[in-house]
């Protein structure tokens, strides 16, 4: 099974940024990308997924960030997103949004790829997502910073949080999330990196990036499913057989 | 090897940018187990064989995928494979030649036509 890199930024004002990145992944090798757009309140065009699609012969998947400052910010930003073949990620460093994201069926991925978000992590919300069948994400790119002394405290955190997700048994993906060009590493080269430094099992690290990540856009698939009720409940009309 | 620059590096500036990642990220206890070996390294076509011990493997891969430059310059140094032979690293490399020169051939006859 091929890696997904699970979070590549790119600016949809600039495709030439998004063509360089996405041809950078192909010089890597990268084969699976799941790439946000960010379009800072602006709308996208129809064909801009087209286009990027057009560039490599790399799979590419989409994931929207919702960014609210407050519960009622997080409930007006859900309103009507249940059928986005996106993958939706709530990021947010404050435990009650957390929760209700957790909660909330529409929510694939909580993130806890920022430092701030990263240290308010807690076993509530591992338990919440293990019982919704969403996922928790976590970043590297926190731990590939030119400060020394940033960096040790990056890995500490990032080590901590991994660590009671792995204990919970949560489930959980681990992405690039890196910003720089020159920063973006194979998949692979990643496993290795949270196998030696962050203390998880080859198997573990592979499946974060994987099987973890395939199961996720599974879920991503049945939510837009209307007849899916919940996993293992799905309404199938008379006569009809189950695929 | 991916680098941001033309610029052209040395072995030795290589094999110092990995022995440091090893020493900064795993210490001198894992550093004395790998026992690092660079087989071969074309600064032309952009890759190496490196040797180590098959029990340090993940730590070498770790090592250089945390490489984020030398002397200034932006370098990516990604895992292309892994084989217990070098017999096989070798096959391995001469088909990753042919098909780079297959590629610039492609490239020629496009612009000639």
């Amino acid at each position: 099974m091929s890696y997904f890199e699970s979070r590549l930024r790119v600016n949809i004002n600039n495709f030439n940024e998004i063509e360089r990145k996405l041809c950078f992944c192909k010089l890597l090798g990268i084969q699976n990308v799941i790439v946000e757009l960010e379009n800072n309140g602006k709308k996208i065009q129809p064909d801009l997924k087209k286009r990027i699609e057009e560039i490599t012969n790399i799979n590419v998947k989409y994931r929207t960030n919702l960014i609210p400052k407050n519960l009622e910010s997080l409930i007006k930003k859900l309103k009507g997103i249940g059928q986005s073949s996106n993958i939706i990620v709530v990021e947010s460093a404050d435990k009650k949004i957390q929760i209700q994201a957790a909660k909330d069926s529409r929510v694939d991925v909580i993130s806890f790829s920022g430092q701030i978000a990263l240290k308010t992590i807690f076993p509530g919300v591992i338990s919440l997502t293990k019982q919704n069948q969403s996922f928790i994400e976590f970043s590297l790119a926190s731990i590939m910073v030119k400060n020394k002394s940033l960096q040790s405290k990056n890995l500490r955190n990032l080590y901590r949080g991994v660590q009671l997700a792995n204990n919970l048994k949560a489930n959980y993906i681990i992405s690039g999330n890196f910003d720089d060009l020159y920063s973006i590493r194979h998949p692979r080269a990643l496993i290795s990196v949270c196998h030696t430094l962050l203390g998880i099992s080859l198997l573990q690290a592979k499946n974060c990036f994987s099987k973890n990540v395939v199961s996720l856009l599974n879920r991503v698939q049945m939510r837009q499913d209307r007849n899916f009720i919940e996993s293992g409940v799905k309404l199938i009309n008379r006569g009809e057989k189950e695929s | 090897m991916i680098s941001e620059h033309s610029k052209p590096f040395n072995k030795q500036e290589i094999l110092n940018s990995i022995w440091a990642s090893l020493w900064k990220y795993f210490g001198l206890k894992e550093a004395s187990r790998v026992g690092l070996w660079m087989v071969d390294i074309n600064f032309l076509e952009g890759f190496g064989i490196i040797k180590c011990s098959h029990h340090t493997k993940e730590i070498v891969i770790s090592a250089l995928t945390l490489i984020t430059e030398i002397s200034g310059n932006k370098i990516v140094f990604s895992p292309i494979k892994t084989s217990g032979t070098i017999r096989s690293i070798q096959i391995t490399k001469n088909l990753l030649l042919d098909k780079n020169k297959k590629n610039i051939k492609d490239i020629q006859i496009m612009k000639i036509s």
